[in-house]
């Protein structure tokens, strides 16, 4: 155990803090405090930032992994737009991935401007026509993603199949405050038959 | 002094503990664990996007792998001998597995008539190829359920039939480069489903006297006049021009020559039933059923007022015609006329003899039996065996030197037979079968020099002299480099020859016999076994791999 013999202190008196030295301690720390929320404030931001490009990269690479997929297989494709909601439904009729069944499905994707920008997918198996519920698809489609909006704002479409045998995508993901993420790709069908019924 | 100075270093210590009374510490651990925090959040955001991402580029490298896979297999597949798997160590990283199904369509969704491997027999009617394809750059961060894709493909397959296969091919006569041009007195007709055709490779031909030719006669290199008594009830294609003195062609005339500024003459009484295709200007003065088109060689074309055409005329130059001769329209001055397309004469198949290549359907070899000596005996005790045979047999009388002489001897055959000689001559032979169904037989000089052109051995030659009477229930092949001198026969089947002559009576009823291991008709030989055709593709599709 040390004593005060031992630390060297026997006989030293505390004199306290005269005003200069609280003046420049006080300075000392603003700075040190000015300094270190600077860095948390910008770390925070670089955070925010990228949970949601990520989020929003993440939203828009679902969406494509999605359409790709169902497109790959399919027999027919069809877009159908409205022209007053720029509401788009991606019909496709698409064949099973399963390695002992080609049976068909149907399978869209619905895309509405709606609450900032939705995108929905339903498919049916054993094959049926696919109808969009009369309050809209919400609680009955899948959601993929929210914040999706056309990137052609020439067309204002996300979805089109010029020539029923390819779809074209082009669509951006908002990311909150910070640049969107931009989709522009082209999945093409490679059933050589072209059969929609009776999914459309 | 050790323990001084350890007790100096322990005061210190204590000192700078008890000086630290204010804030400071506590804000930087503050610090510190609030960007710790954050640190870790923007970590593991970046980490799972780029799991994400890199998850994305496994699965485009898997597709592609996978796709590469199957056109790989696909292009190997139609040219070479199946393999029950293709496969790729490098990128692009795949495995193909082949499956077979002797179904012509799936029955439904489900379809389980696949079998696993390449066609035993030729009873595939589709293939499957289920292509693996592995990602060259994984996904990271265990995103890995993109590294692996799966597409399966479905073509339609014809597989090649046995490379020993006797498949019945080839025109009525065959000539690589004919000599002597007289066609007359030969009768050709039709004996079995498939049309007659008499085809030059080179040279040309005069078809003269009570000759009548059921099928089409295509010259690919020369020309062909017609005079009194000929009749082709075909079409005729010549890569020269084309003379009808009198006669009659039943079908169209097609002449991609010209000479004299003159493509196609018809003389009085000439008759074309057809059309007139002709590279230049033409000279009529007989009758044609159908219409005249005459270019892109321009000049006149004259009608005389003998002539008569039942169609429209169209030139690609003048047209000099007496009014009515021309049932309907004339157009003169034509651009974008094309030279008559003349088929394709196919070239020489060079067969030399393998034993080996004589296989019956039911795979086994043919018999074989080689004579040792030449006397009329040893000929006689050879073709004995060999129309008693009950199994197909060649007999092989190259020993009797550049010519085998067979006249006067008569077979009866029981089964099919294959002659071999270096050269021949028959002369007053009957050779035919009791009944049916048909045997079939074989006279064949080998040509074993490969160079796509007949090679007739040093002295040798091959003559079908007068009273050679092959058939009912024979038909024969008779192939020869030599060119054949042919005196007036009677015989069904069809010959494969350098030259053929036909200057004196003879009739040939075509029924297509063909060589093992060939095409006569394409001039090419057979694919190798474990081949086949691959169709377009009807169906790809992804699977779920698992």
């Amino acid at each position: 155990m040390l004593t005060d013999s031992d630390t060297g202190f026997v006989g030293q008196k505390s004199k306290g803090f005269t005003m200069l030295e609280l003046l420049i301690s006080s300075a000392l720390s603003i700075i040190i405090l000015v300094i270190a929320g600077s860095v948390l404030i910008a770390g925070l931001r670089t955070q925010e930032a990228s949970q949601s490009v990520t989020d929003a990269a993440n939203t828009a690479q679902q969406i494509v992994r999605s359409i790709q997929a169902g497109v790959k297989n399919s027999s027919a494709i069809s877009v159908s737009t409205n022209g007053v909601t720029g509401a788009q439904l991606l019909m496709t009729r698409t064949i099973s991935s399963n390695p002992n069944s080609s049976a068909p499905s149907c399978q869209d994707w619905y895309y509405t401007p709606a609450n900032g920008g939705l995108l929905y997918t339903r498919r049916t198996t054993p094959a049926s026509p696919i109808t969009l519920p009369n309050g809209g698809p919400a609680g009955i489609w899948t959601l993929l993603g929210s914040g999706v909006s056309p990137a052609d704002l020439a067309t204002g479409k996300v979805f089109s199949a010029p020539s029923g045998d390819r779809v074209e995508l082009k669509f951006s993901v908002a990311a909150g405050s910070h640049p969107y993420v931009l989709i522009n790709t082209m999945n093409y069908r490679t059933q050589s038959t072209t059969l929609s019924a009776p999914c459309f | 002094m050790f323990l001084t100075r350890k007790r100096y270093i322990k005061a210190s210590f204590t000192s700078l503990y008890r000086k630290e009374r204010g804030s400071a510490l506590l804000g930087v651990f503050g610090v510190l664990g609030v960007t710790t925090v954050m640190a870790l959040t923007v970590t593991t955001a970046s980490l799972h996007a780029l799991g994400f991402s890199t998850s994305t580029r496994a699965g485009v490298e898997a597709e592609a792998a996978a796709e590469a896979g199957v056109d790989f297999a696909a292009a190997n597949l139609s040219n070479s001998i199946c393999q029950a798997n293709y496969s790729s160590n490098t990128a692009p990283i795949y495995s193909v597995d082949i499956s077979y199904s002797a179904l012509q369509t799936s029955p439904g969704d489900t379809d389980n008539s696949w079998v696993a491997g390449c066609p035993s027999d030729l009873s595939a009617k589709r293939l499957k190829l289920v292509s693996t394809g592995w990602a060259s750059n994984v996904g990271v961060a265990k995103n890995s359920s993109q590294d692996v894709r799966k597409v399966e493909a479905i073509y339609p397959y014809t597989p090649s039939p046995p490379s020993y296969s006797i498949i019945p091919s080839g025109p009525a006569t065959y000539s690589y480069a004919q000599t002597d041009p007289t066609i007359n007195n030969m009768v050709l007709t039709q004996g079995g489903s498939t049309k007659p055709s008499i085809v030059y490779r080179s040279g040309s031909a005069t078809c003269t006297s009570a000759s009548e030719i059921t099928g089409d006669v295509i010259l690919g290199g020369g020309g062909l006049t017609v005079t009194s008594g000929c009749t082709i009830n075909g079409d005729l294609f010549t890569s020269g021009v084309v003379s009808v003195q009198s006669g009659e062609i039943m079908g169209n005339v097609n002449a991609a020559g010209v000479q004299g500024g003159i493509s196609v003459t018809l003389a009085t009484p000439a008759v074309v039933d057809g059309s007139v295709y002709a590279a230049g200007p033409v000279s009529i003065s007989g009758r044609i059923g159908g219409n005249v088109v005459s270019g892109p060689v321009s000049g006149d074309s004259t009608f005389s007022n003998k002539s008569s055409v039942g169609g429209s005329v169209v030139s690609a130059g003048t047209v000099s015609a007496p009014a009515g001769v021309i049932k309907g329209t004339t157009s003169i001055n034509r651009t974008g006329i094309l030279t008559p397309a003349i088929p394709v004469a196919p070239p020489w198949v060079d067969f030399a003899y393998d034993p080996a290549g004589w296989i019956t359907s039911t795979g086994s070899r043919y018999a074989v039996v080689t004579m040792t000596g030449c006397s009329s005996s040893n000929l006689n005790t050879a073709l004995n065996t060999a129309q008693s045979s009950n199994v197909p047999i060649i007999v092989d009388t190259r020993i009797c030197g550049p010519v085998t002489d067979f006249s006067h001897h008569d077979m009866i055959l029981t089964s099919d037979v294959v002659i071999l000689a270096n050269g021949f001559n028959f002369q007053t032979n009957n050779i035919q079968a009791p009944s049916a169904p048909d045997k079939r037989l074989w006279i064949i000089i080998p040509d074993g020099v490969a160079d796509s052109a007949p090679t007739c051995g040093v002295g040798s030659s091959a003559t079908l002299g007068q009273h050679v009477e092959i058939g009912p229930h024979v038909n024969t092949l008779i192939y020869s480099p030599c060119a054949i001198s042919n005196g007036g026969d009677h015989l069904s089947g069809q010959m494969y020859a350098s030259s053929v002559n036909t200057s004196s009576e003879f009739v040939l009823i075509y029924l297509p016999i063909g060589l093992p291991s060939v095409n006569l008709s394409t001039g090419q030989h057979l694919a190798p076994s474990g081949t086949g055709v691959l169709g377009d593709r009807t169906s790809i599709r992804d699977l779920l791999v698992g």
